[in-house]
């Protein structure tokens, strides 16, 4: 449900962007979103399409690149994908505190006319 | 034309909660942000907390969950000043709700402030409120699957408590499978069992949070 919200901002912040280049349209939308924000890409698309009816986003494609859960092991330092949310390390038995990615909540670029 | 935008989706609310946060230390107020599926028992948490501090400290409520509208008059039955916020039927509580309840409050003359969010564990956790303290309630009854059906929350609260530990009886919960799971996604968490009926574990829960709130402010 938090994904209103969350496409509120990624629409003002694509705008906002479009508008200082002067832009005539928002083609692409590419976003960055973590597996572990539980943010549903079919949700945002949803959301976007009703939300930018009546703005220069009409119509654009929302690109979503998930990031896989990594965390890094504070004894060996290895980082490692931990996307079943395992999060001690194989070889150290050690639990691997630091989360190196898949919180990224983002918009990466976009592309515009 | 392709443009990098490298831009976080939530930063409006991010800065916002910095300057919530900034606030807060200026004006020495210690703020816990109280999260949990919808009747873990949140606002009896609460009650039973402000019972403990309402002698030592000063302690004001923000109540973000509708469903305990009613809660706040008990809350000012206890003698702490409680803000209702109107969400307008938003799933959590951001930065920007917590900005403007403030005008409701004298900053002055809290010590420490409570805020309950919208009884909900997905959508709060991506919302930070400028708060010191993200604490999460589990009770009982809910089952003990909850760190893996929500391991984002876990591995971003500082505390845990598992509430209604009086019905361990009658459930199957397991805690020593909920703490280890916990602990496996959050090795600093901090887990209290309590019991808001009977009061059990709330005396060392706000012990806890004294000596918190002593070596931060
Ligand atoms: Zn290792």
């Amino acid at each position: 449900m938090h994904e209103l919200g969350i496409t509120e901002n990624i629409l003002s912040i694509a705008l906002e962007q479009a508008q200082q280049r002067g832009a005539q349209r928002i083609l692409k939308i590419r976003l960055k979103i973590g597996e572990m924000t539980a943010v549903v890409d079919e949700c945002i698309r949803f959301y976007f399409e009703i939300l930018s009816k009546d703005t220069m986003a009409a119509g654009a494609e929302i690109e979503v690149e998930n990031v896989p859960i990594k965390v890094k092991c504070p004894k060996c330092g290895k980082t490692r994908e931990a996307s079943d949310y395992n999060f001690i390390c194989p070889q150290c038995g050690v639990l691997s505190a630091e989360i190196v990615s898949g919180r990224e909540l983002y918009v990466s670029s976009i592309e515009i006319e | 034309m392709e443009i990098k935008v490298l831009q976080k989706i939530l930063e409006a609310n991010e800065a916002i909660a910095r300057e919530n946060a900034r606030l807060f230390k200026d004006k020495g107020v210690f703020v816990i942000n109280i999260m949990s599926s919808p009747g873990a028992g949140k606002t009896s948490f609460i009650l039973r907390t402000l019972e403990k501090l309402k002698n030592d400290f000063k302690v004001a409520v923000i109540e973000g969950d509708i469903a305990s509208k009613v809660d706040a008059e008990k809350i000012r039955e206890q003698g702490a000043p409680a803000v209702q916020i109107n969400t307008g039927g938003a799933c959590h509580l951001d930065a920007n709700m917590i900005k403007n309840a403030l005008n409701l409050l004298n900053l002055d003359d809290i010590d420490l402030l409570i805020i309950e969010n919208v009884g909900n564990l997905v959508c709060p956790a991506e919302f930070n409120l400028g708060e010191d303290l993200k604490l999460m309630i589990l009770s009982t009854p809910e089952g003990d699957d909850k760190p893996l059906k929500y391991p984002q929350m876990f591995t971003l609260c500082s505390v845990l408590v598992l509430n209604k530990i009086d019905l361990l009886n009658q459930t199957n919960f397991n805690v020593q499978k909920v703490r280890e799971s916990a602990t496996k996604l959050n090795a600093n968490l901090q887990i209290f069992e309590v019991s808001c009926t009977t009061g059990q574990g709330i005396n060392t829960w706000v012990t806890w949070l004294k000596n918190k709130f002593l070596v931060t402010r």
